[in-house]
């Protein structure tokens, strides 16, 4: 791991960032580089589908500022903001809990934010669904 | 455990590409965003133009990055090691919960 010969491109700097990343992830496993890029990609997808939950909700404020009454329209957008919250903060706890399971070859842990995000679009489109027949 | 000196690493999975890819959507996510918050202006005030500014130089700083990033992606896949991208990932959700908290803040008020 800490072996010098790296890459003739690397500087100083690298060893320390590298020692607050293996206080961070641990483990003494080296995982496939692969396996390490297709959690980066997990952990955008679930930023960008965070982007459009709050995408959903700045436009359900102001498109439907006229035909839903507030009282219905603030539950909508709060639930869809609170989501967004949610699975932003919790897209970066996604991705270290699977990278700290591949740093130990452990079985990659089941993720909350998979139910929680159909809970809550089957309530947004339900929802939208009853208001609008 | 793998070493340096290793042989590359057969990827007919494309991954440093594939990756590079997810970040541009990702761009393009925060741009529609940003978009959308600056549409919504006239309702929501000075917030909706501060939101978009922030949504868009997320965006760019990402946009920015992405060639660099690609390249290491495909260096690390030659050296096969791993390159966590840590304080990426840290930022990008720490910025994007702030903003998404912030709209919720200000529209519950």
């Amino acid at each position: 791991m800490s072996s010098p010969c790296c890459a003739p491109t690397d500087k100083g700097g690298t060893n320390s960032r590298r020692n607050v990343r293996s206080l961070l992830l641990g483990g003494d496993i080296e995982p496939d580089p692969r396996f390490t890029l297709a959690n980066e990609r997990t952990f955008l997808a679930w930023i960008r589908t965070a982007l459009a939950v709050v995408a959903a909700a700045v436009a359900t404020d102001t498109l439907m500022a006229e035909q839903w009454p507030s009282s219905v329209r603030q539950p909508v957008v709060v639930l869809l903001l609170l989501a967004g919250t949610a699975v932003s903060a919790g897209a970066a706890v996604r991705w270290w809990a699977v990278e700290r399971a591949l740093r130990r070859d452990r079985p990659l842990p089941l993720s909350p934010l998979v139910p929680m995000l159909a809970l809550v679009v089957l309530a947004g489109a339900g929802s939208v669904l009853v208001l609008t027949l | 455990m793998r070493h340096t000196d290793a042989t590359p690493l057969r990827d007919p999975g494309l991954q440093p590409e594939r990756t590079s890819l997810a970040w541009s959507r990702t761009v393009l996510g925060y741009l529609v965003v940003a978009t959308i918050c600056l549409k919504a202006a006239p309702q929501l005030g000075t917030v909706g133009i501060v939101s978009a500014a922030a949504y868009l130089t997320i965006a760019v700083a990402i946009a920015c990055s992405t060639t660099t990033r690609y390249h290491r992606d495909v260096r690390s896949m030659h050296i096969q090691q791993s390159r966590p991208p840590l304080r990426a990932v840290v930022a990008l959700s720490a910025a994007t919960t702030a903003l998404s908290a912030h709209l919720l803040w200000l529209l519950i008020d």
